[in-house]
């Protein structure tokens, strides 16, 4: 479903004097379909650089990022129009991180139902959904036609769990969902994660909690591991 | 209370607004140039290299536009940032034949016939500018007659695409300003005695008045104060929901860009530096300038 082939990503940053950050480099892995892909390193190895160079947040300097999509066929999100992303992102492909970024102004429960308008969905229809998603999600009724910005980061991250998975879509990208949850609102995402996994949704993800990753995940992607294997090869083909 | 359903019943819904994907350009641009000033030897082909103005350091001719190229999907938003001077403005206006472009194509595919509407008769260019785009100036004394009543100034965009019959236009009229929050008491006075943002309300309804399928946005919310630009921008983000028009929105706010901009283009000194999409711009800037611009709002 998604296969990353020798993705790297460098940064060149002109601000000051010239810098070159080079997060990860020739980084290669599949996911099947239904399956979750759970990567692990320590604290800045570049985990989330590789879940936003998938997302096309960031553009991937080299490699490449094959995923078989519904509407395009088998498409390489590192080269795609970027109309195709945002067609993808509308429809299948989902990205979440801890922080809520959403637009000021809006009610909750109007941020996670705006998800569905894109994909034809009448607007009371749509309400209707996104209520049953916050109140899946256990988020108080009294919060819903309130804005999320003054939500607690528990709440405004089950906000954006809601509008991830309200379009249920095929590939579910996931930076740390779970950071700011309590134990009981946790279980309850990941008993949500699963139950979406087994009807076929694609993920690959951080989840620095162990506990979670360990029931989340079908494959576990070592980063440092990965660096330290390329760099004995490396060594050894060059004596 | 004014009845407006058999009025809208009577508009036909143009085609372009249900479509998720529409796979065509619905505006393309190749090569737009706009230059004030003669041109000389040493600045001929403009769109060639990094400029540190779009002043040609020998004749002294501004290139506020340098080759453009770009396209809007139906239904997008295509943000525009820059610093000042660095071209936006003349480039919308070329777009809407206030300027006219020095060379360059444009092309729409609602009116494929037409080829290069810049090279367009006046009469087709009249056409496009009633029909197919609508124009909110930064400015609203270059949107508005400030003296007219804020209905008169809604229907003089009617009138202008040949719909004469008074008590319909009028009708039209009072939906419009009640779209954009304009109290129905009011429509009959003159935008001179509106705020600032009800002024840039105004001039949204009447860019809006024939349904174009094509918005531009030039700095609408640039000094208004910041409650005000929030309830401007709502309306601009309820418009795109709704009638999925698409907008090309200039602004040098970058929180206006993140807000509004699915994709965003940056220039400077007359020529896109960098373009891509809005999060990838803000959050992995490939140019140095975009860099800086983005590193400065945070
Ligand atoms: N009528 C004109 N005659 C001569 N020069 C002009 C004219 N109109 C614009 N310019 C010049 O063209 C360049 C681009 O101006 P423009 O108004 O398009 O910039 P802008 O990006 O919209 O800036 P701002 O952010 O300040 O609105 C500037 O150097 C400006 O001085
Ligand atoms: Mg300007
Ligand atoms: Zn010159």
């Amino acid at each position: 479903m998604l296969t990353v082939e020798n993705l790297s990503k460098t940064f060149e940053l002109a601000l000051t004097h010239r810098m070159t950050v080079r997060p990860f480099d020739s980084v290669s892995f599949h996911v099947p379909k239904g399956h979750f892909l759970g990567i692990v390193g320590p604290s800045g190895i570049g985990k989330s650089s590789i879940l936003k160079c998938i997302y096309r947040t960031y553009l991937p300097t080299t490699g490449n990022i094959y995923y078989e999509s519904e509407r395009l066929g088998p498409i390489d999100l590192a080269q795609a129009d970027e109309r195709d992303i945002l067609l993808l992102r509308q429809t299948e492909i989902s990205y979440v991180t801890q922080f809520l970024r959403v637009i000021p102004r809006v009610p909750a429960v109007d941020v996670v139902a705006e998800r569905l308008l894109p994909l034809g969905w009448p607007e009371d229809r749509a309400r209707g959904e996104a209520r049953a998603m916050l109140e899946r999600l256990r988020i108080p009724p009294a919060l819903w036609d309130a804005f999320p910005a003054t939500f607690s980061g528990g709440e405004q991250q089950r906000i954006n769990l809601a509008r991830a998975l309200i379009v249920k879509p095929r590939l579910l990208i996931l930076d740390e969902p779970t950071a700011s949850l309590d134990p009981e609102t946790k279980e309850i995402v990941i008993g949500f994660l699963r139950d979406m996994k087994r009807e076929g949704t694609t993920m690959v993800g951080v989840f620095h909690d162990r506990d979670a990753m360990a029931r989340l995940a079908d494959e576990v992607f070592d980063l440092a591991d990965w660096n330290r294997r390329r760099a004995e090869a490396f060594h050894a083909y060059n004596g | 209370m004014i009845q407006v359903t058999e009025h809208a019943a009577e508009r036909a819904v143009p085609t372009w607004t249900a479509r998720i994907r529409a796979d065509e350009k619905l505006l393309e641009v190749r090569g737009l140039t706009k230059r004030y000033g003669p041109g000389c030897s040493s600045c001929h082909q403009p769109e060639t290299g990094e400029w540190h103005s779009s002043r040609c350091p020998r004749c002294g001719t501004i290139w506020a536009c340098r080759s453009l190229d770009f396209h809007l999907y139906p239904g997008e938003i295509l943000g525009v940032v820059g610093e000042s001077g660095s071209g936006k403005s003349t480039m919308v206006k070329c777009l809407y034949f206030d300027e006219e472009a020095t060379s360059g194509e444009m092309t729409l595919s609602v009116c494929p016939g037409d080829g290069n509407l810049l090279q367009a008769s006046s009469q087709r260019k009249r056409y496009v500018r009633n029909h197919l785009m609508g124009m909110v100036y930064q400015n609203p004394y270059l949107g508005l007659r400030m003296n007219f009543s804020s209905s008169g100034n809604v229907a003089e965009k009617l009138f202008a695409a040949s719909q004469f019959h008074v008590g319909r236009v009028r009708r039209r009229a009072a939906e419009l300003l009640e779209r954009v929050e304009i109290p129905l008491a009011r429509m009959d006075e003159p935008p001179a005695r509106f705020s600032g943002g009800m002024q840039q309300r105004v001039q949204i309804s009447r860019a809006l008045a024939n349904d174009p399928p094509i918005l531009l946005l030039d700095e609408v919310t640039t000094g208004l104060d910041l409650s005000v630009q929030a309830r401007v921008l709502d309306l601009i983000r309820s418009i795109r929901r709704e009638l999925g028009v698409a907008m090309i929105v200039v602004s040098h706010d970058l929180g206006v860009i993140r807000m509004l901009a699915d994709r965003t283009m940056v220039m400077r000194h007359g020529a896109i530096v960098e373009h891509g999409l809005t999060d990838q711009i803000l959050e992995d800037p490939q140019h140095p300038y975009t860099q800086l611009l983005v590193h400065s709002l945070l």
